[in-house]
């Protein structure tokens, strides 16, 4: 347990390894694209094609492992809160009952560590694919073939599922400290000492976490059944005859991932919607205590009503358009079929949209939570002090919230989701058109870069969404000193006061 | 890394009038902390403002200082007691270069402001049994 800890504090630098593995792979992959006619057919084409098939992917694994590190480190600091601020209140005799953390709360962090394992055990495959494909062994590259990659992805429903996790561990503990601190204050300071009443279901949307598991058995189920069945299948029969589940397998695994990120964009929702409660329960409380009128608090972002549209428009795009091509193209096998792979990473360009407009909507309210912190617990202070508020002092407006958005990291994410959509257009376009004019050396040029192309975009947004988690950890250490140290000082002047 | 490291990184790149609030807010909350925990937030603060770039520190701790300025006497007093005392916790370049921007920060008032506000602080120094430095 030490030593995930001490794992889960370096996740910038599994952020920027794995964004060097993606960069390496597009590099490799223009040399590739550059030499394809003097390679073909030799030993460094089997290497580099089977290389760029799985090290982008292995890239990406160590972009969401750094991001899920960031949600862990985010985690611990929200418990570390909690925890301060409930051994402050117990010195003022003010005990609560602390909920009980559900199994994805305890688990995220091992789902984040064995999902990075498998990954780099379909790295394994991956190595010993290109050594039985340079000694030409047909039957064993072929299901090394089938495994690998759907392994990779198994990987990727533990990574996105253990980040999903962890940003619902976010919720429960962010919605407990919400409903928990003004509660708190308020019996602080009125010496009402009955133990409150907290219920788990309130604190977050069940469905979601219902929603997530589903998610990661469709990612998962590339490789069992499906890649189980192929190999299987291949080995008794020996044959390369497509299985029924040959062509739709890697777009199950799709489907999966974009449940996930819908699942994630509804998390980070709750999360907007929760640090908004904050403000606006911490200052309902402050008039109550103080007598001073209610300042509300500014109103909700319109950008926030695009977040849950980009998710729905982004999961029904794969799951109506490319699951039903893909199984019309399973049956009929057509050009159109090389619009499926790229086209997909359309609909995680919109989905990674959504995110990042949900993140930048947290730093928003985080800065503004930030703001507001300190203001009324000075103000607590001085009602339990017994003192006269200064309303000299002015409070803190913010017509214009939008200018406390961290736009250069959303502007990352949108200039990752074009390279992501360029791969569709006009790359796979374009393949499309070389392929039914004859122009198979053109048609594979194109194939061979769309794949490392389109990984550094999907590498960028993660980098992106790794540092807007970054700065959000700065924050969330910054409310952690607020909070800790506003609570002692209302217990010390309560406990002082009753002396 | 300090936890309020990001935060002052923030208020620095805030528009003046943010930063004047949120600081005015924060500096209020840790004058009506308990003496032992204001020394320690103080050391936080300064010790925050010290990693910023030279100028933004700078005008950082003019801000910060021009505040206390309009603070009720008390305040005042109870937030630069725990600036001298918090000394103790801190780097002692941190220490002194924020010292020396707080008393060139100073030079901008006018002289009789100036003046109180040195006298307070040799009070502080002698109160605390403390030698106060040379600031030159």
């Amino acid at each position: 347990m030490m030593m995930i800890d001490k794992l889960v504090k370096r996740y910038k630098e599994a952020l920027f390894f794995g964004s060097f593995l993606v960069l390496t792979s597009l590099g490799l992959g223009i040399y590739r694209t550059i030499n394809e006619a003097t390679i073909q057919s030799t030993v460094t084409e089997i290497v580099l094609s089977r290389f760029l098939e799985i090290v982008p992917l292995l890239g990406l694994g160590f972009l969401k492992l750094g991001i899920g590190f960031a949600i862990a480190t985010i985690v611990k600091r929200l418990k570390d809160t909690g925890k301060q601020a409930s051994e402050s209140f117990e010195k003022a005799g003010i005990e609560g009952e602390e909920v009980k953390q559900p199994f994805y709360a305890r688990y995220f962090v091992n789902f984040l560590v064995i999902g990075i394992l498998i990954e780099l055990l379909a790295t394994l495959l991956m190595i010993a694919w290109i050594i039985v494909g340079i000694y030409d062994y047909e039957v064993a590259s072929e299901i090394l073939h089938i495994l690998t990659v759907p392994l990779e992805g198994v990987g990727v429903a533990l990574l996105i599922g253990g980040i999903a996790f962890g940003l619902a561990t976010i919720v429960l503990n962010l919605g407990t400290q919400v409903t928990l601190l003004p509660k708190r204050l308020s019996k602080l300071v009125k010496k009402n000492k009955e133990v409150e009443d907290l219920k788990l279901q309130e604190m977050l949307p069940r469905w979601n976490i219902g929603l997530t598991v589903l998610g990661m058995i469709f990612s998962a189920s590339g490789f069992f059944p499906f890649a189980i069945i192929r190999a299987s299948y291949y080995g008794s029969i020996g044959s390369t005859e497509p299985v029924p589940f040959a062509l739709i397998w890697d777009t199950v695994i799709f489907v999966g991932i974009a449940i996930m990120l819908f699942s994630i964009s509804f998390w980070l929702l709750k999360i907007i919607s929760w640090l908004r409660a904050q403000r606006s329960e911490l200052g309902k409380t402050v008039s109550e205590l103080s007598g001073e009128k209610v300042v509300p608090i500014e109103n909700e972002l319109k950008i926030s009503k695009i977040v849950p549209r980009l998710a729905y428009s982004g999961l029904i795009w794969m799951l109506i358009f490319f699951f039903v091509l893909a199984l019309i193209n399973s049956q009929i096998p057509s050009v159109m079929g090389q619009l499926i792979k790229p086209g997909r990473a359309i609909s995680l360009a919109i989905l990674f949209t959504g995110i990042g407009l949900a993140l930048l909507i947290i730093v928003i309210n985080l800065k503004l939570t930030a703001f507001m912190l300190p203001e009324s617990f000075s103000k607590i202070v001085t009602v339990i002090k017994g003192e006269k508020i200064d309303h000299n002092v002015n409070a803190i407006t913010m017509s214009k919230s939008l200018k406390l958005a961290p736009m250069k990291l959303f502007w990352g994410m949108i200039v990752g989701a074009l390279i992501t959509l360029s791969g569709t257009l006009p790359f796979a376009i374009l393949r499309m058109i070389n392929t039914t004019q004859g122009n198979i050396q053109i048609a594979d040029t194109f194939e061979h870069i769309i794949g490392p192309w389109v990984s550094t975009g999907v590498g960028l947004i993660f980098l992106m969404i790794g540092l807007f988690f970054s700065t959000i950890v700065g924050f969330v250490n910054a409310r952690k000193a607020i909070i800790t140290e506003g609570v002692e000082s209302c217990v010390y002047y309560s406990v002082a006061e009753k002396k | 890394m300090n936890e309020m490291d990001d935060m002052i990184k923030m208020l620095a790149e805030s528009p003046d009038e943010q930063r004047k609030s949120m600081l005015t807010q924060r500096l209020k909350m840790i004058a009506g902390q308990p003496d032992e925990q204001r020394v320690k937030s103080i050391a936080g603060l300064v010790s925050s403002i010290s990693k910023l770039k030279d100028k933004k520190m700078k005008g950082f701790i003019k801000a910060r200082t021009n505040l206390l300025s309009t603070f009720p006497e008390e305040e005042g007093k109870a937030i630069m007691e725990a600036r001298i005392k918090a000394s103790k916790l801190l780097d002692e370049k941190v220490n002194k270069t924020d010292l020396m921007a707080t008393i060139e920060a100073t030079k901008e008032w006018p002289e009789d402001k100036q003046k109180t506000f040195m006298e307070h602080l040799k009070q502080i120094f002698v109160k605390l049994g403390m030698p106060m430095p040379e600031f030159k």
